[in-house]
């Protein structure tokens, strides 16, 4: 027994040892789109090779959404939203159906949120500039501001009909105009995560600038996901763990903000005031199935401030937040399961 | 009746020194071949603009790269084995808050100028993905 089998035994595991390697279980892409950078993660498992298929599939989720901000970008001026915008207004225009989909939710979160979220903003958001290429660093004379506010009336929404022939959609005046910017990433976040799921895989984080759709898992472990801290550059402030499907989004005042005479002015405007909004919070982050709803819900929060989003979440059942407030203090629902790991 | 295998003693009988010296090398092999790759830093950065390809930089080759950005000039740094996006010709810097990168898998990028780099390899750190 001293001879034979345990030696070759030895040698073929040395051997199988020492030329090993540990395959990544993750594949990773990014693009920029979107105007953000949009990173899609896959799992597979690690004693197989990876699927041919990966690649094709990750291709085809970025494709899917370019097609999103081909149609319903507000900054392309041969989008289809652009083009209800150039239009005269007061007047019934037809509306793609995929547009009127996200306006439906658009206005849904709107009506609940008593006006806190508005895909209507068009023409406020592009005074304030922060998304223009380069973006603004001082805000707009505050008579543009008022003027825009007085063209306004209390309460007026986009409106939708179902015309003779498809949807149709109308603007009434030029105080309005579509900006989709507060849902469409999340809406192309769902539609790229469907694409994967279409082709096969489905454990995967589609994450449109921080609009997180969380599928599956790694290999039965959760997937871990990091809240940014809403003032310290690349530090994260809490974690949660997702296994299954889940939305994790994060509107902040510190993505797109300029400094201006010692103030900090960011992107996330109140529609009743055309202006930054002041409500006390720093950053919101919202848990929801649906991306879509959760981009939609994380301003309209953003917006109302605590005491009003308490509101708002309880109307939301799916929904689950986090809100870091910018006198220090965190409040979370009680269905948000965090680690906090900043004291 | 037997009693319980000893298999300590088994072993004894069954090796010579020489083999267990070998199997103290074999398990060493294979700890070190399950931890090596894990220890070895990312070698190469893909630099991309407007989404294409334009430069695979080795992070062990220190040098500043510049490239055309679709606002202007960009510069991209490498030291020590790290990588960053240095400027975009902007007194506001837009886009090089991220800073020095180097595990696998993580991104820079400037938005308005169309300029990405990510390290190549699977993706590492104690995150999956950062909601912000």
């Amino acid at each position: 027994m001293r001879e034979g089998w345990w030696r070759w035994l030895m040698w073929v595991v040395v051997l199988a040892g020492c030329g090993s390697e540990v395959p990544s279980a993750t594949s990773q892409a990014s693009r920029l789109l979107m105007g953000t950078l949009v990173n899609i993660t896959v799992w597979h498992d690690p004693s197989q090779p990876v699927p041919a298929g990966e690649g094709p599939a990750m291709q085809a989720a970025f494709e899917e959404i370019a097609r999103i901000e081909a149609l319903m970008s507000s900054q392309r001026p041969d989008s289809a939203v652009s083009r209800i915008n150039q239009a005269p207004r007061n007047q019934w225009l037809p509306l793609d159906g995929e547009i009127g989909l996200v306006l439906d939710e658009a206005v849904r979160v709107q009506e609940r949120s008593d006006g806190a979220f508005d895909p209507g903003l068009e023409p406020i958001t592009r005074l304030w500039g922060f998304s223009r290429d380069p973006p603004a660093d001082q805000p707009p004379p505050t008579k543009r501001i008022a003027d825009w506010l007085a063209s306004r009336q209390e309460g007026e929404r986009v409106r939708l009909r179902q015309g003779s022939e498809g949807r149709e959609i109308l603007l009434a005046h030029q105080g309005m105009g579509l900006d989709l910017g507060g849902i469409a990433k999340g809406y192309a976040v769902d539609r790229a995560m469907a694409v994967l799921k279409s082709r096969g895989f489905g454990h995967a984080i589609v994450d449109g600038g921080g609009n997180l759709l969380v599928a599956g898992s790694k290999g039965g472990t959760a997937w871990r996901i990091g809240i940014q801290h809403p003032r310290q550059a690349n530090q994260v402030v809490a974690a949660t763990s997702i296994q299954g499907d889940m939305a994790v989004v994060t509107s902040g005042d510190y993505e797109r903000f300029f400094l201006y005479q010692g103030q900090r002015y960011h992107h996330i405007l109140d529609p009743r005031a055309g202006l930054p909004s002041t409500s006390g919070l720093m950053a919101v982050t919202i848990r929801h199935p649906s991306a879509m709803t959760a981009d939609a819900l994380s301003t309209a929060v953003f917006v109302l401030g605590l005491e009003k989003a308490k509101a708002l979440l309880a109307t939301e059942p799916g929904a689950a937040a986090l809100l870091l407030l910018a006198n220090g203090a965190r409040w979370t629902t009680p269905g948000f399961p965090v680690q906090w790991l900043v004291p | 009746m037997a009693g319980p295998v000893n298999w300590w003693s088994l072993l004894g009988r069954s090796t010579t020194v020489a083999d267990r010296w070998l199997m103290l090398v074999s398990a060493t092999g294979i700890v070190a071949g399950v931890l090596w790759p894990l220890w070895q830093p990312a070698s190469h950065a893909r630099v991309a603009v407007n989404n294409q390809p334009v430069m695979r930089l080795n992070l062990r080759e220190e040098g500043r790269f510049p490239v055309s950005g679709r606002l202007g000039p960009v510069v991209v740094e490498v030291a020590q084995g790290r990588v960053r996006l240095v400027e975009y010709d902007s007194p506001r810097m837009i886009g090089t808050r991220t800073g020095w990168i180097r595990a696998a898998g993580q991104v820079a990028a400037c938005v308005p100028c169309g300029v990405m780099i990510q390290v190549e390899g699977g993706m590492e750190g104690d995150y999956d993905a950062v909601s912000h």
